[in-house]
């Protein structure tokens, strides 16, 4: 063969290896993305649990508004899952309004049986409950930060020059992003439950 | 007018500036506020250095008059995973902090690293604060609120992750041992084959054998140095919010 033909299959291979490893850091960027979806989506799971134990405490003050009860059942029915393959800008603002609903009927219910029944605050289960409502929205806060920051690093990976081609070329498409929706970025204190 | 306005200056301090964050020193006990006397810090230190070195867990106890414009628990978790508290693969460090009560409420946080969230369940955390901390905050006793929170903590993380487990778990497994004294022993044969058969017996050789040996030391020393005396450093535990906080 000339020597011609060489540099070409030569400048050819540089460019397939160099194709080949900025796809596998799209790749690796995405993969960190889902699996910090994953936990994003196991600490909205805990919200769900946790509506469980709300409707429990409400039940245990006996003395409750059937109609609250049947709102939070209903917002919880209506909290979906997210497929990782599926993490545009407007399903994630649909799941986490879905979310955020659940968690504000929940909240209602509560405040509006304590209101009946003031005794309530003073028991175990409720004390209990108010820690793991907290520990919920830490974690949820920790675990949406996250994923914010790793969509983030991909996000940029596959807009910016050269990679921004290979990104097109094996079509992946960004991701979006959590935005703080009204009192989310701060946990809810207990006092707010009362 | 003027007098108020300077006093506004005054309380917007660094603490409370938007994203404030301490930057990392090496030690574990920070008092930002003053409020601990230079024996009970130093005991405190000792304490939990001492602890680091028999168990991994590794403790940081911050007294702060601010945090940085967030509230108490983004603070800890931020703090607990920007520093790395607890040991890389365990997480199992712990950050407590403290906004002694001034004109406003006094505040705590225990903050658990990932590996500890099991060991320290949120509502445990809460009970010591509720029960242990704040009775002795409200009687101004800082030193002995921590003092009181640590006796039930330190136990706990030791019957969860020991040192034996830590160094198990840092040691290298035989499989990557028997790799690593193949790849030097295949990297000695190329050396000597270069050296056969480049023929000439210069410094040029020389200087590459000595510069493998260099590098090996020179990684010897930063994996084991600072085991010894005080704090070490910290491992790069990470934090995903669990822990509780409370306010007096």
């Amino acid at each position: 063969m000339k020597k011609s033909t060489w540099i070409i299959l030569g400048i050819i291979a540089i460019v397939a290896i160099w194709a080949v490893s900025a796809n596998n850091k799209i790749n690796v960027k995405q993969e960190n993305a889902t699996s910090k979806w994953a936990d994003v989506q196991a600490d909205y799971q805990r919200r769900k649990d946790l509506v469980e134990q709300a409707i429990n405490v409400v039940k245990g003050a006996g003395n409750y508004e059937a109609g609250t009860l049947e709102a939070v059942i209903k917002a919880r029915n209506n909290a979906p899952q997210l497929d990782a393959n599926d993490l545009s800008e407007e399903n994630i603002a649909k799941f986490q309004n879905a979310y955020d609903k659940m968690a504000q009927e929940m909240t209602r219910a509560i405040n509006v049986t304590v209101e009946r029944y003031p005794e309530l605050t003073a028991t175990k289960n409720y004390q209990e409950f108010q820690a793991q409502i907290e520990g919920c929205e830490n974690r949820i806060n920790v675990s949406r930060k996250k994923f914010n920051e790793a969509v983030q690093a991909y996000n940029t990976t596959i807009r910016i020059f050269p990679t921004s081609l290979i990104a097109s070329i094996f079509g992946h498409k960004p991701m979006g992003y959590f935005s703080a929706s009204e009192g989310a970025d701060e946990a809810p204190s207990t006092e707010a439950l009362l | 007018m003027l007098l108020t306005a300077t006093f506004a200056a005054y309380a917007q301090s660094q603490y409370d500036e938007t994203g404030w964050l301490p930057s990392k020193e090496d030690h574990l006990v920070y008092d930002y506020y003053g409020i601990l006397s230079d024996t009970e810090k130093q005991q405190l230190e000792e304490r939990l250095v001492a602890f680091d070195d028999s168990t991994s867990n590794q403790i940081v106890v911050m007294f702060t008059p601010g945090f940085g414009g967030r509230d108490i628990s983004s603070f800890a978790f931020e703090l607990g995973d920007e520093w790395g508290i607890g040991q890389n693969k365990l997480s199992n460090g712990v950050v407590i902090v403290v906004k002694p009560k001034d004109q406003t409420d006094g505040q705590v946080e225990i903050a658990t690293g990932l590996g500890l969230e099991g060991a320290l369940p949120d509502i445990f955390c809460k009970r010591i604060i509720e029960d242990v901390m704040i009775p002795h905050f409200r009687d101004n006793d800082y030193y002995g609120a921590v003092c009181a929170a640590l006796d039930i903590i330190l136990p706990v993380c030791a019957g969860e992750y020991s040192y034996s487990q830590y160094k198990e778990d840092n040691s290298m497994s035989l499989g990557s041992l028997v790799l690593a004294i193949f790849i030097v022993a295949a990297i000695f044969w190329l050396v000597y084959k270069l050296d056969k058969s480049s023929g000439s017996h210069g410094g040029g050789h020389g200087g590459t054998y000595y510069g493998g040996n260099t590098r090996m030391s020179s990684w010897g020393g930063t994996s084991w140095s600072g085991s010894s005396g005080g704090f070490g450093g910290f491992g790069g535990g990470s934090f995903g919010g669990g822990g509780a906080s409370g306010r007096w």
